[in-house]
């Protein structure tokens, strides 16, 4: 197939889905407990002021109409005032998405890099103690709650060893330079972009916890899902071939069996991301990580509907691009999907 | 598709290399250098909900007394008013009018002299509004300026008004002007809004980031009246550090100059440290329980004082060794009217069950249920929930503890749907200006709509003492204190409302934070002109 | 044959059981392992009323004279911020935490299975509808989902429970349904299909049982991930309330202790680990037994 066809096929489907998830985020908004109107015009407005904003919200109308309204805010970039930040929700999900992702990114290579080498090592040695070894570190990573793992890094690497920083994003002494327009939205990029090596090593200094933590479940299930599927292609006929013709096992390994085996891989990476993105909203208050899912969690204590709304959109708009990529990206890396 | 390049990805190599010989060569001068000293304030809440100075009354203050000034200032170490924007005052001997004599070198923010004028109009905006603390001006018939430098306000009762200019929050002296000359009172509530500031004090707001983790950050107002001789810290920024434990590191790093509160179990584990300093003060700041008088089942008095008498002050103060001094009474120590002679206070089940079981409950009667509601994350209030939940399930009543941010709760308390309500509402309490009479006009004088009084207690004999009681300090401090103690034990007797402790101000400071001292006066506020940054 | 020929051969019989027992052990060390840790916790959760030290500590009781114990003499794992006894709330935790889970788990194949079995078996605009239905819910990633609607419907464990159902059984659905479509166009349904079989006969007759395995194989591999996600919700405040003894509620209880009595959290986190690991390997050794395929599958 190719690519645009799959694309063309793939469009609408996608289409459709957003279009649910706007569904389920506005069911969320009304599921919410308390009344969105008195939240948003506080403990003293009047019975007038209340009905005022009630009408600002839209909360008079009836409830198709809202339902219309709400999607098509959602299109337009109208995603509502978040409660507790007072600020338009698109702008703060968004904002907040780019730091969380920043942390998933690098989770995610920190997961197939793991992963895989994981994988490779299990099936190069598979049944002895390498393979043994990593089986039990992937199985203790997809088993360890990540914030519980969250909490022993930071006693143990950043307390006790004192080797990286505890929490936050950057040392404040790159404030200013942070704060001064950033072209990414990335911190890492933006350093990398203006050179600023020592805002590079700081902020590279303060992710490397957090993502490790996030990466937890990724490396492990990436790890599983290599190894087996290194070791179904190993038993294939032409790696038994290659393996008569002489070469040695490790060139078998990476050059012969590696690439026909990320299919499965490849195609499992956006549930991974998938939980990479989730597991931030374990950890990212733990390690004072401004990203969405410490937002989601203010938003929360605070039972602010329209933040957990945008968040919860803006996440699974993330997903689903995830997912469209790597439905795309399949074909390229297994030939036998073309 | 592109087949794989052995000569593009060897191109991308070398520009990773590039990039990154380039960065090991870029200047370490691009890290911005800051000239002065600055004082890094670690708090646990967001910093700021409300920036206008007439009706803040929030968590910001610990940055407003930085940026604002009062007419006074109170000093819980002597126990006196002293001078401030004000270098003199006198009251009438009828106690109804105060004459306050200002400074004349003073300048606000915006660049205008403070004079008289400017002070009447700032403190008839905050009275005017009400918002806040605002209602602590509301016994000012007028503001006077005769001349620049003279205030007076005419009451209509006696009131201290030389303790209240130097309450904590509405008595702050700003530029109305500030959006401009003319400007419509709109105009103003946006500039406060958008993070403008106008007032007198050493700092002045440089930049605020609602919602970052470096919140707010204050710089030194050049023209601040005092000067800026001898050492000071020239920044002040205040981080918000919800983790503890994070706060914790950051202590002891060096990374913040002081963290407003840490658990007692993680200040014991600073102790010895000598990075950090610990700074140990009894606050003004109590827990108290009020119970809801009037829907629910507490609303029968017999069952709110069995209740009452499930709660093991004692055994609390116990496990919170160090952060906390048993209480009994709603006045705490070190103000007009605290007494360790209440009576009826302290654990009692059997008493409770005897109650209980005249009101038909109890382990032998009909089970109750009960909701609590308290603020989330506070581990302090979760032990008092945990231990009262666990005393009233041996009397049969199932509570039910809800732990939520302040807006929710809040918002439960206030509810216009009556059986809404909690039955126990929990939160600390603290004076807008060192004097009882806080306690009692907010949490238990009658209200149309509750706003603070949250145990909705309506009792004519108690608001006319309320009522009374500002005049009888100005004119008799002793049958005011007698009378603020009959009003304790009233309140005990009537199970309105429980106090098990007041917290102990516990902080930690860089070691290098030179001239700390706790004024329980100003909860939370670190005064960082007064501050010496030592090396 | 004499008596002690017969003996001999038992022997030997024995000696065989034990060899292939042994060579089973060496070649599904996870299965045994995995069964193990189940066995003990279903153990420890039938008899923690009688061994738990201090059984009311799971309930209402609190201890403020011994609060912060570390481990050791009357309390082995120290007691936590009331003083209760971290061993027995995290005996009893295992009912919370993983019976919860197991609900979790059983409730989302109720609904996921039959509808998945009805879609795959009916095809057409119907197996359309429900489909795109069930990527709506896929969308999400599953914490999250589960955490907004956990938000939505207030923290206790039951909606933390019933949350996470909500985000899981689209999972059922779309395995099932495949399943389905797989095994309808097989040559024994279509034969079947002519011999005048009703559609509900064929799919709970012939389709159901041929697509259990894959699904049994994917719920016990799920039930690792909902006691992480059940725990997860707990810690954020979402799920079960205090005194519940849930182990991600008694982490969060320990989070802010760690630094100083990290018992409190270190304890209930363990066990969360180990009761996740237990059900991962379970759900790998019974994958191999009945879909050696599935692997590589997701």
């Amino acid at each position: 197939m190719t690519m645009r066809r799959l694309l063309l096929r793939r469009l609408p489907q996608t289409l459709l889905v957003a279009i649910g998830v706007g569904l389920v985020a506005f069911g969320i908004t009304r599921l919410l407990p308390g009344d969105a109107a008195s939240t948003w015009a506080g403990p003293r407005a009047s019975r007038e002021e209340l009905a005022l904003v009630r009408e600002q919200l839209g909360l008079d109308l009836p409830l198709p109409e809202q339902v219309v309204r709400y999607l098509a805010g959602l299109v337009q970039g109208d995603w509502g005032v978040s409660i507790h930040t007072r600020q338009p929700v698109l702008d703060d999900v968004l904002g907040r998405l780019v730091a969380s992702m920043e942390l998933v990114i690098v989770a995610m290579l920190i997961a197939v890099v793991g992963g895989l080498l994981l994988g490779m090592a299990g099936a190069r040695w598979k049944g002895r103690w390498p393979d043994w070894l990593a089986s039990a570190i992937t199985a203790i990573l997809v088993s360890a709650p990540i914030f519980w793992l969250g909490l022993l890094l930071q006693l143990t690497v950043a307390t006790e060893l004192d080797l990286l920083p505890v929490a936050g994003r950057y040392d404040r002494e790159f404030r200013d330079a942070v704060g001064e327009g950033s072209t990414t939205g990335l911190i890492m990029v933006d350093a990398l972009l203006s050179l600023n090596g020592p805002l590079l090593i700081s902020s590279i200094s303060h992710v490397i916890l957090p993502a490790l933590v996030v990466a937890a479940y990724p490396t492990g299930l990436i790890g599983r899902l290599a190894r087996a599927s290194l070791i179904e292609t190993l038993g294939e006929e032409h790696i038994r071939m290659a393996r008569a013709i002489g070469y040695a096992e490790r060139t078998i390994l990476l050059r012969f069996a590696l690439r026909p085996s990320l299919g499965p891989v490849l195609a499992a990476l956006a549930l991974v991301f998938g939980y990479a993105l989730g597991n931030t909203f374990l950890v990212e208050n733990l390690f004072d990580w401004p990203g969405l899912g410490s937002y989601v969690a203010d938003s929360i204590s605070t039972l602010d509907a329209p933040s957990i709304a945008g968040a919860t959109v803006v996440v699974a708009l993330a997903y689903l691009a995830a997912n469209l990529v790597v439905d795309l990206l399949r074909p390229m890396v297994d030939p036998r999907l073309r | 598709m592109a087949r794989n390049d052995p000569g593009r990805s060897r191109a991308w190599l070398g520009a990773v290399l590039t990039g990154a010989a380039l960065l090991m060569a870029a200047p370490m001068a691009v890290t911005a250098q800051d000239d002065g000293e600055t004082f890094t304030y670690a708090s646990h809440l967001a910093v700021v909900t409300d920036l206008d100075p007439a009706s803040s009354y929030s968590n910001e203050v610990i940055a407003m007394h930085n940026i604002y000034e009062s007419l006074t200032r109170y000093d819980s170490a002597t126990a006196s008013v002293v001078p401030a924007l004000a270098t003199d005052w006198s009251a009438s001997d009828d106690g109804l009018t105060w004459t306050f004599t200002l400074r004349d070198d003073v300048t606000f923010h915006t660049g205008k002299p403070m004079d008289a004028e400017a002070a009447k109009a700032a403190l008839e905006r905050t009275r005017d509004l009400g918002l806040g603390a605002g209602y602590i001006w509301s016994g000012v018939e007028s503001f006077e300026a005769p001349d620049a430098t003279t205030l007076v306000m005419n009451l209509a009762a006696p009131a201290p008004m030389d303790l209240i200019a130097a309450g904590n929050y509405a008595t702050y002296i700003y530029d109305v002007a500030a959006a401009g000359e003319g400007a419509s009172e709109e105009d103003l509530v946006a500039f406060f809004a958008a993070g403008g500031d106008a007032g007198t004090g050493p700092y002045a707001i440089s930049d605020w980031e609602p919602g970052q983790e470096f919140e707010l950050t204050l710089e030194a107002f050049p023209e601040y009246w005092a000067g800026w001789d001898g050492d000071h810290y020239t920044e002040v920024v205040f981080r918000v550090v919800p983790e503890s434990t994070t706060a914790l590191q950051l202590v002891k790093a060096g990374e913040v100059s002081l963290v407003e509160r840490l658990t007692p179990q993680l200040i014991d584990s600073l102790r010895g440290d000598e990075n950090v300093q610990i700074v140990e003060t009894p606050s003004l700041q109590n827990l108290v329980l009020l119970f809801n008088t009037v829907s629910g089942p507490l609303a029968d008095p017999t069952v709110r004082a069995a209740v009452a008498k499930a709660v093991d002050s004692a055994g609390i103060a116990t496990a919170l060794a160090g952060a906390v001094v048993e209480t009994k009474g709603v006045i705490p120590p070190g103000l007009l009217g605290y007494s360790d002679e209440l009576s009826g206070t302290g654990l009692d089940l059997e008493g409770a069950k005897a109650l209980l079981a005249e009101a038909g409950y109890g382990p032998d009667g009909e089970p109750l249920k009960l909701v609590l509601t308290m603020a989330v994350g506070d581990n302090d209030e979760t032990l008092v929930g945990t231990s009262l939940k666990s005393n009233l399930a041996e009397l049969n009543i199932d509570l039910d503890v809800q732990a939520t941010e302040w807006q929710a709760q809040w918002d439960r308390a206030i509810s216009g749907n009556i059986a809404d309500r909690q039955d126990i509402f929990v939160m600390y309490w603290w004076p807008d200006y060192p004097d009882p009479f806080s306690w009692f006009i907010s949490l238990f004088h009658s209200e149309d709509e509750p706003t603070f009084n949250l145990a909705y207690y309506a009792d004519a004999e108690m608001d006319a003492a309320i009522d009374g009681i500002q005049s009888l300090t100005v004119t008799d401090r002793d049958a005011a204190e007698q009378q603020y103690i009959e009003m304790q034990q009233k309140l005990i007797d009537e199970a309105v409302v429980a106090v098990p402790y007041v917290q102990n101000y516990q902080r930690a400071l860089d070691a290098r934070v030179g001239g700390y001292v706790d004024d329980p006066a100003y909860a939370q506020v670190a005064f960082a002109y007064d501050l010496t940054p030592l090396e | 044959m004499t008596a002690a020929d017969r003996a001999s051969d038992e022997g030997q019989g024995w000696a065989v059981w034990l060899r292939s027992a042994g060579r089973y052990i060496r070649e599904h060390p996870g299965l045994i392992v995995s069964l193990v840790i189940i066995g003990s916790l279903l153990a420890t959760a039938l008899l923690a009323p009688w061994i738990a030290p201090f059984p009311n500590d799971a309930g209402t009781a609190t201890n403020l004279l011994a609060t912060l114990q570390p481990p050791g003499g009357e309390h082995p794992l120290g007691t936590d911020l009331v003083g209760r006894d971290v061993l027995s709330r995290v005996l009893f935790g295992t009912w919370s935490s993983v019976g919860t889970s197991l609900l979790v788990i059983a409730a989302s194949l109720a609904i996921g299975v039959p509808i998945g079995l009805f879609s795959g078996a009916v095809g057409g605009w119907v197996d359309e509808i429900l489909m795109r239905v069930v990527d709506i819910f896929l969308a999400f990633p599953s914490l999250l989902l589960a955490l907004a609607i956990g938000a939505a419907l207030g923290p206790s464990l039951e909606h933390a429970a019933i949350a996470i159902v909500v985000a899981w059984w689209p999972w059922y659905a779309r395995l099932m349904r495949g399943e389905a479509a797989a095994i309808r166009g097989r040559a024994f349904i279509e034969s079947g299909r002519l011999l005048g079989l009703g559609q509900v006969r064929l799919a709970t007759r012939h389709i159901l049982p041929n697509a259990a395995g894959p699904v049994v194989v994917q719920a016990s591999l799920d039930l690792g991930g909902v006691i992480l996600t059940l725990a997860g919700l707990s810690f954020l405040g979402l799920g079960a309330r205090d005194p519940v003894p849930e182990w991600g509620l008694m982490v969060e209880q320990g989070r802010s202790l760690f630094q100083t009595h990290p018992w409190v959290a270190i304890v209930p986190g363990a066990a969360i680990m180990l009761a996740a690991l237990a059900f991962t390997l379970l759900g790998e050794g019974l994958r191999e037994r009945l879909d050696p395929k599935g692997a590589t599958r997701r």
